[in-house]
């Protein structure tokens, strides 16, 4: 019982501690500076367009240049690893209902290698670097588009490599890898491409 | 209390921003893009962001948690960790290492609590003298000497920042892949490489306190090598806070002598010239510094009176040969490095370390000193991982690495002569070397050590890593170190971690085998060990809004305390101490829109000294941080900092008053009107708070610094950078 009540004193004693230390003038000038800083931050939000939300974009449209040996009528989009696109990828989703798109996308988070055979498209994130060779492999009978930002992906049997260049989003193509698996790159995607091998 | 509070505040935190921004802001974001061709999208450009918000933003990814191989953001990793970017120090207008180890969630940086003015970093309950509970490396290679410090680095004129591309911390014992001493942690500092440096860039800053800071630094390509030059110049007298008493003063008021110098200002002069090279070619890396720092020693280890005109220097030289091969053979990653870390030691003038007549009468004659000593670290090392077996990757690590003690000189003008026979007045300094009455012996130790580690990604949200090290030691026998994080993603935004790890604190080799009674070795001492369990979440509803959030116990046991022995022959140092620590951090990153952007955090930790039946003494119970940038036009930003450490607690022997809240108000402007010029100016404690950080408890009855140790002022800073 006393301890309680020596508990509560102590308590009370740091509150008054606390808004005396904070009635002291530099902490009041230090607030008011601070609040000062602040109130732009309560400023209408500007949206910022950032190299994940256009790959994203971009993850979205691939599908409409590309024709998988059996045509689905709802795409599996895959996302292996730590995917930095947030949800940006289901809110285009959305709008492209609200859009009436023909195709839509089934957006799904993966983990393991196993269970990416049924994707028809998959985006392998950086934090795969290290087993790429591996998911590659894996992936290297199916007929799945394989997209990712890894540096030399495209080269090391991947299909499409995103970078950035001049704070433009581009991508090279691997066409060869493509038609191996059994895919049709579209003419339009060849023509924007960085580069196509 | 401490859960419920940080509990309450993340539930808070949590209901504000969940309001649906994440949606509003994935909406807003798709708005604009939705519906464009793929020519559209491919010329929308990305907007012009002041290069500040890339390391709020980006996140860079990092190895550190899983021995170099797997890189991932921090959000991921199995263990803890913070990242400060060269932005960020640039942003933060830091001057060194401490600075920038400040915006750490729940790091405290204080000095070594004896007087030496050596920083001392510390976290999570655990707070030795000079940040020997942190492992610190330099590019991976761990600089540590005979005290398991980075002394070299730690000293007045902490080391200087130009050169640092990101510091990267692990906060969390990881002795499961790092070996001993990584108790509170591993810092690691990465240094700029030619990628980084794209060109020539020189500088200088000149601030308070007579400080010059010149760099010059240059990375190129040149044929198959990236080359990375850079040299650093600094110079400052310290801050100079004046001590106003000290032992000799205790000592004077007892005998009516007026032997203390005090009050006096503390040596924190410093004068330091840091060079280095970054060679790379396809799989190879080749990485040499050489750190020199002439300085003052603060205030004398004893305490006993200042030494302002004394001078210490300190050579540190570090090579580094690394062969990295992600692709071996189809599914190997092999490395291997070789290093060599050798560190110089000595006092350039005589040290005055007892006045004549000094301590009550215990010196008739006073005491000067002189010693030097040098260590050398040879180290090679491989890691071997394999990514062939289905969402598993295995990693085995090895490796050899020594530590040997040697040239240890002393000069002394009181005491014995090697002989045994006492040193008369008038026979001046007197070389003991090679005698028993050596404050540390010559000595090494070797180290052996293998780990392995698996990282199975067992279903698509759950992953699991365990891992256990093995070292053998040459002097107190052998360690197993385990690990186990297992993370769990609950949904696209949200990640939690649950984190088991052990790490141990190699005894230091006086504690060893010191023969100078009353220090006794004691060669049957154990490893200190530290257990912690550890629960992390982090939260990222967009790109532009991080929350990080950890909850920590743990405990330690077996730390070494001296305690001489009745005879004195016996050992006086024991594996006697017992502690726990619990807390939480969190920490929040925000970029509300393109011209601001916050970083916040707050810590709280309560711990508990069970052999003192006392709270652990001189460690802030809780920690706040906050930094707001500014972009006020496309060249100009203005950062602003806040630090406040707070509720420290004194040992229950300690009759002062418990020291006062630390606080710190910064502010820096820079501008950068082209490509070439950047140019900064700033200060920090604006408020000229009064700051101090404890100084030692007392030692039979007598507190050798009772007025506490007192830190910087308010500083200016001015700084103009070129690049070619």
């Amino acid at each position: 019982m006393l301890e309680e009540v020596s508990m509560k004193g102590r308590s009370l004693y740091r509150i008054q501690n606390m808004i005396k230390t904070l009635l002291k003038p530099h902490w009041l000038a230090g607030s008011v500076l601070f609040l000062f800083y602040f109130f732009p931050l309560s400023a209408a939000q500007e949206i910022e367009i950032n190299a994940e939300a256009l790959k994203a974009a971009f993850l979205h449209n691939f599908p409409s240049f590309i024709n998988w040996p059996n045509m689905p009528e709802t795409l599996d989009l895959c996302i292996l690893g730590e995917s930095p696109f947030g949800k940006t990828l289901e809110a285009l989703n959305r709008q492209a209902q609200l859009q009436d798109a023909e195709q839509t996308l089934r957006i799904q988070y993966h983990n393991r290698v196993q269970g990416l055979e049924n994707c028809h498209m998959v985006y392998i994130s950086d934090s795969e670097k290290y087993r790429q060779t591996a998911i590659l492999d894996h992936l290297a009978n199916h007929p799945i588009v394989t997209v990712s930002s890894l540096p030399n992906f495209a080269r090391r049997g991947g299909h499409i490599e995103f970078f950035t260049v001049q704070k433009r989003v581009r991508f090279y193509i691997n066409n060869t890898m493509l038609k191996q698996q059994k895919l049709k790159a579209g003419a339009n995607l060849l023509r924007v491409a960085a580069d196509v091998f | 209390m401490i859960l419920a509070r940080s509990l309450c505040l993340c539930l808070a935190l949590t209901m504000l921003f969940d309001l649906n921004i994440q949606s509003l802001h994935a909406e807003g974001m798709a708005k604009p893009l939705s519906g464009l061709s793929i020519d559209e999208l491919s010329k929308v450009q990305l907007d012009q962001t002041f290069d500040v918000f890339d390391a709020l933003l980006e996140r860079p990814r990092t190895s550190l948690a899983s021995g170099g191989h797997i890189e991932q953001s921090p959000a991921y990793t199995p263990a803890v960790i913070s990242i400060v970017t060269a932005q960020d120090i640039e942003a933060m207008g830091a001057n060194n290492l401490d600075d920038i180890l400040r915006a750490v969630p729940g790091l405290h940086v204080g000095v070594a609590n004896e007087g030496r003015y050596m920083a001392d970093y510390s976290m999570r309950g655990l707070r030795g003298q000079t940040s020997e509970y942190f492992l610190i490396m330099i590019n991976g290679i761990p600089v540590k000497h005979f005290g398991n410090n980075a002394w070299s680095l730690l000293h007045n004129g902490r080391y200087p920042v130009h050169n640092i591309e990101r510091v990267e911390l692990v906060r969390g014992p990881v002795s499961a892949l790092y070996g001993a001493d990584a108790m509170n942690g591993v810092i690691n500092i990465i240094t700029k490489t030619a990628k980084d440096l794209q060109g020539t860039q020189t500088g200088v800053r000149v601030g308070s306190y007579n400080t010059e800071n010149l760099w010059l630094q240059h990375g190129d390509t040149y044929g198959d090598y990236d080359i990375a030059v850079s040299v650093e110049y600094l110079q400052t007298d310290g801050h100079r806070s004046i001590i106003q008493a000290d032992l000799q003063s205790y000592y004077d008021e007892r005998d009516g002598t007026q032997l203390s110098a005090t009050p006096a200002p503390a040596n924190t002069f410093s004068r330091q010239v840091q060079a280095s090279v970054n060679i790379s070619k396809d799989h190879w890396n080749l990485f040499a510094l050489r750190r020199e720092n002439r300085h003052g020693p603060g205030m004398l280890t004893r305490g006993v009176m200042p030494i302002v005109d004394n001078q210490q220097e300190i050579y540190l030289h570090l090579l580094k040969l690394d062969y990295h091969n992600p692709n071996l053979r189809r599914y190997w990653n092999f490395r291997t490095t070789l290093s060599l870390v050798h560190f110089s030691w000595q006092d350039v003038t005589p040290r005055n370390m007892f006045a004549p007549g000094g301590l009550g009468g215990r010196f008739p004659h006073g005491q000067q000193l002189m010693a030097h000593m040098q260590d050398v670290s040879p180290r090679a090392s491989f890691s071997l991982g394999y990514s062939g077996w289905q969402d598993h990757y295995w990693l085995l690590d090895g490796g050899y690495t020594q530590l040997d003690l040697y040239e240890v000189e002393q000069f002394t003008s009181a005491g014995r002569h090697p002989d045994g026979s006492p040193i008369q007045a008038e026979e001046g300094m007197v070389n003991i070397t090679d005698s028993p009455y050596l404050g540390v012996q010559e000595q090494a130790r070797e180290n052996l050590w293998l780990l392995l580690q698996d990282t199975w990604l067992f279903t698509d949200d759950w992953s699991v890593t365990v891992g256990v090290r093995y070292d053998l030691f040459s002097d107190f026998g052998s360690v197993w170190t385990p690990r186990f994080s297992l993370g769990w993603r609950i949904d696209q935004d949200l990640y939690a971690r649950l984190m088991y790890s052990r790490a141990f604190l190699e005894p230091n080799m006086t504690e060893i085998s010191a023969q100078l009674p009353p220090l006794i070795g004691n060669p049957d001492l154990d490893p200190m060990t530290h257990d912690s369990l550890e629960f992390a979440l982090n939260y990222e509803p967009y790109h532009q809004f991080n929350m990080a959030m950890s909850l920590f116990a743990n405990q330690q046991r077996g730390q070494v305390e001296y305690l001489p022995g009745l005879a004195k022959t016996e050992p006086s140092y024991h594996n006697l101490g017992k502690s726990y620590a619990y807390g939480a951090e969190l920490e929040v990153r925000w970029k509300p829109n393109k011209t601001n952007g916050v970083v916040a955090n707050i810590a709280f930790t309560q711990a508990y000294d069970k052999r003192q039946e006392q709270d652990v003494p001189h460690i802030p119970q809780q920690m706040f941080y906050l930094r707001h940038d500014y972009l006020l036009n496309p060249g100009v930003y203005l950062n602003t900092q806040m630090s406040w450490n707070g509720y420290f607690k004194r040992a229950k022997d300690d009759w002062r008053e418990a020291l006062s809240e630390q606080l710190s108000l910064d502010l820096s402007v820079r501008y950068k009107p082209n490509k070439h010029w950047n140019i900064a100016v700033g200060g920090r404690n604006l408020t000229n708070h009064d700051n101090r950080d404890a100084s030692q408890g007392p030692n039979q009855g007598i507190i050798n610094y009772p007025d506490d140790l007192p830190l910087e002022g308010r500083t200016w800073f001015a700084e103009m950078n070129y690049r070619f």
